[in-house]
């Protein structure tokens, strides 16, 4: 494998940038581009230690700093690695970067010193997704997730139920091979029992799904309410004067489509805020057609009233689209404006919170509210939570397995079961990065920007 | 050392134990003029060990080798004295059948066969040499100086090559049975190059029958009727099997001594297979069982000698005596023959290609517990499989191998010369990754038409087999394009198994594919008078009921086919791969796999490893 190089740190100004060098030839490499302060002491070329000392290029000396070296196997990736520090000016980084490259290193690809972790077997792949995950994370939430899965966590996790499954196949194969054996047997109902064990495992660790999405992704979340109940007032609330605006994703224009905020340790995107800013003034623009549009596409939904009007055609009109798109359970209503009146309308949904957008009251309680309809209050602090989509899904193919299994059991032979068995244990495999084939490790490296 | 130059053959068999047997039987019957060396002919197809034939998976392969026209089955039938067919009630894919057999009729029924086959012939010698040049056989040499020209050489040695007994303190160099060691072929094999390693293996004491108290033993009786391997017509079963149990004492009797058993006291070196344990290994490795089992098995109807399956042993005779005695029933146990342990020296398999020829040595081929295996279905499966390549070979074609996903024979022999083994061998249902296609009711319908094809299965019995294979598939399609009607009867039956009642008809197919509903069900309801077989009737249950399975199966198949063709250049060098572990890059330069397929299957490859392969391909194009 070729030598690679990459800037580490995010381009523009700061106070250190990091050039990163991967692969057999990192160290003579780095030898050219940078002089030692004492050549002596960087000859021996210790594991680890900071050698002080400058930069050059075929012109000559262009800024000072520090240069550590890692022996293989002993770095990140497995390879020997040599990491530069320079000044973090965006001109002397690229002219660090230049001269590693011209040295006869080739600029990394995206996600290519995680990879080689990977494949020289310093990771597994739920820690490479992890270190994604603390890259991209945008919640302390989610970082103090991938942090700890970076450590292997997760994979400790699911190594763990998979020896469990793996001594089931062997037990039923035992029991198979050797039926003469009385010391072999076990019995059908202990089997059964233990596979239900398991299953209720993965099905538990599946089930944090859709609170780890939310952490990591966010919750694609539509505010509606007729006007003036106070949608804007709220927008600000979570968003405005927080000051926890994430990302502007298609620009800064009245055009905007999407906001991520935070709200709590949950990430929102919520989609049409331009709408709902301007529905404030012009009323007539956010018709119910609309609503309905928004209300479809979305899992969660804040449906705001006020409680000082009550509920008019307008608010039976929207309460009729949410029951009708089946969205109910995923719909958190909100009675608005408790500070200007205590009169409570009665509503057909059992996630209800007052506030006031005005004063700021109840917001907490909106926040509990939604963290409880995504999954928090079933998460302990302990447990594992699975942020990631393809490993989500192949729990759940695994957890499916193991049924079939059971059901296998009660209905069919212990022959079968033992095949279920092991479609589990190879879907487990797969969740970790135990068997992998070619496209699904490159799919995932192809997430990761430059320099890791 | 060679003297004179005798007759020139096609192919040489050494040894005519039951992987020997079947080589010499496939290579003759195929054509080529072959000769089976033995060291006595009064023990060819010997049992040194259990008196049976088949078991789980072992069943499997014997039904596979009747299918491709080998003579263990037809053996096997023709002396039986019981047959059981074992996880009947854990699932189509793992029935396996076990028949005890008459040990010494056995010989005699393979011997007279041996001889009364064309092209074969059989010589009492000891082969002590295996002539090569330029890395090809070019015959044999025998100890009373014959010269045999041979354009093929099949080694089945069995326990005899370099063989040592061990009973206690006592050892002494001898083959199986008390005969003769075959020593100075050891030297041969070692200067042609092959290499070589030693295991261990064991068997356990006979005794008199009028010495057991059958009162205090548990009987067992074979299955009526009776299942034949190959599916012949039933026999009735002739005599019983007997179950006793160990106890505290003699587990106490075997910890007070085990000191003086050579597996504990370092005099014996090979390795033992960890699946057949002797009665001093299982009482150390599960100290808290209270008792294991001992089958109480006939040799023959024409003998008093009974084997005690379950208590092989190499503790001292005296010991021995001691904890049979101990045991319920067989308080006065007379014996006829000492259990003992045997080491002998056998190949590693991993120099051997998928047609059991060795890699570096052309016209050379191991088979049986040579090639690192154990039991007699495992060498009668290779053996069949040598004689049929090295006969091909005489006739300048293409080698025959079968794959995993056709075969538990694919399976052995892949197993052994891709995964190696540092233990004896034994088939299990639990090596196949394909379980579900490889049962023993549809071995035929996967093999028969190969066997045809060599040249092994006659014209007859082919016909006879398409004919099996018609009404099976007429079963099926009337299953899957019959109803049966809405009746009290099916609703009351529904309630019964736990379903609602419908108050409607069904495809039987579909009422078929239910859990707890049987083919026997859909007879009785819909009233059907026509004939049926009952082993067809049985596999058509199979196919339909477990027709998920099987598709996904199959689909496992196919996706394992393009592993399979996903070729490892020749030319690479492992060790040069960055990212490979340090194990897997030596084990991938030495063993060299063809294809990603073979390579996933090497043990010290891991899964890793292997999407590093990959990731090496596809950057190499």
């Amino acid at each position: 494998m070729s030598t690679i190089a990459a800037i580490g740190t995010p381009q523009g100004k700061g106070g250190v940038a990091l050039i990163r060098i991967s692969g057999e030839d990192a160290f003579s490499i780095a030898e050219k581009l940078f002089i030692p302060a004492s050549a002596s002491r960087f000859a021996q070329k210790l594991h680890g230690v900071t050698y002080y000392g400058s930069f050059c290029d075929e012109s000559g000396v262009f800024d000072d700093g520090m240069c550590v070296l890692f022996h293989s196997p002993r770095s990140f990736t497995g390879e020997c690695v040599a990491e530069l520090y320079c000044h973090g000016g965006l001109l002397v980084t690229q002219k660090l970067l230049a001269a590693a490259l011209k040295n006869g290193a080739s600029m990394a690809l995206p996600g290519e010193f995680t990879r080689r972790a990977f494949i020289n077997g310093k990771i597994t792949l739920t820690q490479a997704e992890a270190i994604g995950g603390i890259i991209d994370s945008k919640t302390e939430k989610h970082l103090s997730i991938a942090s700890k899965q970076a450590n292997g966590s997760l994979s400790r996790a699911l190594g763990e139920i998979y020896d469990d499954l793996k001594l089931l196949a062997a037990s039923v194969y035992a029991y198979i091979d050797y039926p003469d054996e009385d010391m072999t047997d076990v019995s059908v109902p202990e089997m059964r029992s233990r596979l239900v064990a398991v299953k209720d495992k993965l099905n538990r660790l599946a089930g944090t799904h859709t609170y780890g999405k939310a952490i990591s992704e966010g919750i694609p979340t539509a505010i509606v309410g007729k006007p003036n109940t106070g949608k804007s007032s709220l927008l600000n609330r979570l968003c405005g004067e927080e000051r926890a605006i994430v990302t502007d994703i298609a620009g800064t224009t009245r055009d905007i489509v999407t906001e991520t905020v935070r709200l709590g340790d949950l990430l929102l995107r919520l989609s049409d805020t331009a709408g709902i800013r301007e529905s404030e003034d012009t009323v007539e623009k956010i018709g119910i057609e609309k609503s309905k549009q928004a209300i479809n596409t979305a899992e969660l939904i804040l449906a705001v009233f006020d409680a000082s009007r009550g509920v008019d055609d307008d608010d039976n009109a929207l309460i009729n689209a949410i029951l009708q798109s089946n969205k109910a359970d995923s719909t958190l209503c909100i009675i608005n404006k408790t500070d200007i009146s205590a009169e409570i309308p009665v509503l057909p949904f059992k996630n209800t919170v007052f506030i006031s957008a005005k004063s700021g009251d109840g917001i907490e309680d909106l926040v509990t509210a939604v963290a409880q309809m995504f999954g928090a209050g079933n998460i302990n602090e302990s447990d594992e939570i699975v942020v990631n989509a393809r490993q989500c899904a192949a729990i759940v193919n695994a957890a499916g397995a193991v049924e079939s299994a059971v059901n296998a059991l009660n209905g069919f032979t212990q022959d079968v079961a033992g095949m279920d068995i092991e479609l589990a244990l190879s879907a487990l495999a797969e969740a970790d990065g135990r068997t992998v084939s070619e496209d699904i490790v490159n799919e995932i490296f192809s997430h990761f920007c430059v320099g890791k | 050392m060679q003297k004179y130059v005798s007759e020139e053959l096609d192919i040489a068999v050494i040894g005519a134990g039951h992987a020997g047997l079947e080589a010499a039987f496939a290579a003759a019957r195929m054509g080529a003029k072959t000769a089976l060396f033995t060291l006595t002919l009064d023990l060819v197809g010997n049992m040194p060990c259990n008196p049976s034939i088949g078991g789980t998976g072992k069943g499997h392969l014997v039904f596979e080798i009747d299918a491709l026209g080998g003579e263990m089955g037809k053996a096997a039938n023709h002396v039986m004295l019981q047959s059981r067919m074992l996880n009947a009630s854990k699932g189509p894919a793992v029935r396996s059948l076990r028949m005890q057999s008459d040990r010494v009729r056995y010989r005699d029924y393979m011997k007279q066969a041996v001889e009364a086959t064309p092209n074969l012939m059989l010589k009492q010698c000891e082969v002590t040499e295996i002539v090569t040049e330029d890395n090809t056989v070019k015959g044999v040499v025998t100890s009373f100086g014959a010269f045999y020209p041979a354009k093929c050489v099949i080694i089945a040695t069995g326990t005899s090559l370099g063989g040592r007994i061990i009973v206690g303190e006592e050892a002494y160099e001898s083959g199986p049975d008390n005969t003769l060691p075959a020593n100075r072929l050891v030297k041969s094999l070692q200067d042609i190059g092959v290499k070589l390693v030693r295991f261990k293996t064991g068997t356990p004491p006979r005794i008199h029958a009028d010495s057991i108290d059958y009162s205090k033993l548990e009987r067992q009786d074979g299955d009526d009727p009776a299942v034949m391997f190959g599916f012949y017509p039933s026999k009735p079963n002739l005599m019983p099997c007997y179950v006793a149990y160990t106890n505290q004492k003699t587990h106490q009797i075997i910890r007070d001594n085990l000191s003086r058993s050579p597996l504990y006291s370092g005099v014996i070196h090979g390795t033992g297979p960890r699946y057949c344990p002797s009665i001093e290994d299982k009482v150390v490795r599960f100290a808290d069982k209270e008792r294991h089992q001992i089958f109480v098995e006939p040799m023959g109807l024409d003998t008093k000698e009974v084997y005690l399956q379950g208590l092989s042993s190499s503790l001292p005779e005296e010991v021995q005596l001691q904890l049979v005695h101990s045991i319920e029933g067989l308080e006065n146990a007379v014996f006829m023959r000492t259990a003992y342990a045997i080491e002998y020296d056998c190949c590693d398999p991993l120099q051997l290609t998928n047609s059991l020829e060795f890699r570096h040595i052309n016209g050379l081929y191991g088979a049986g517990q040579f090639n690192g295996s154990s039991g007699y279905e495992e060498a009668a499966a290779q053996g069949l499989i040598a004689g049929i390549n090295a006969a091909l070979k005489v006739q300048g074609k293409d080698p025959f191998v079968l794959l995993r996903s056709e075969s538990y024979i694919g399976t052995l022999i892949d197993d052994l010369v891709t995964k190696g083994t540092n233990e004896p061998y034994r088939m299990m249902t639990s090596r196949s990754e394909y379980r579900l296609l490889l049962r023993q009711d549809n071995a035929q319908t996967r093999l028969l038409p190969k066997g045809y094809e060599l040249g092994l299965i006659s014209e007859e019995r082919y016909n006879e087999f398409l004919k099996t294979e018609s009404a099976l598939e007429e079963i099926i399609y009337n299953l899957e394009h019959e109803s049966i009607k809405a009746s009290k009867a099916l609703d009351d039956l529904y309630e019964e198994r736990g379903f609602a009642r419908t108050g409607a008809g069904i495809v039987k197919a579909e009422f078929l594919r239910r859990p707890n509903i049987f083919i026997s069900d859909i007879i009785a309801l819909s009233g059907d008078e026509r004939e049926y077989d009952d082993i067809l009737l049985s596999r058509a249950e199979t196919e339909i009921k477990y027709s998920g399975y099987i598709k996904r199966q199959l689909a496992e198949v196919e996706r394992f086919a393009k592993l399979e063709e996903k070729q490892l250049p020749p030319d690479i060098d492992y060790t040069q791969i960055k990212g490979l572990r340090l194990e897997a890059g030596q084990k991938l330069q030495k063993l060299r796999p063809e294809n990603i397929g073979r390579a996933s299957r090497i043990s010290g490859v891991s899964p890793s490893d292997i999407s590093v392969l990959l990731i090496y391909l596809s950057q190499r194009k």
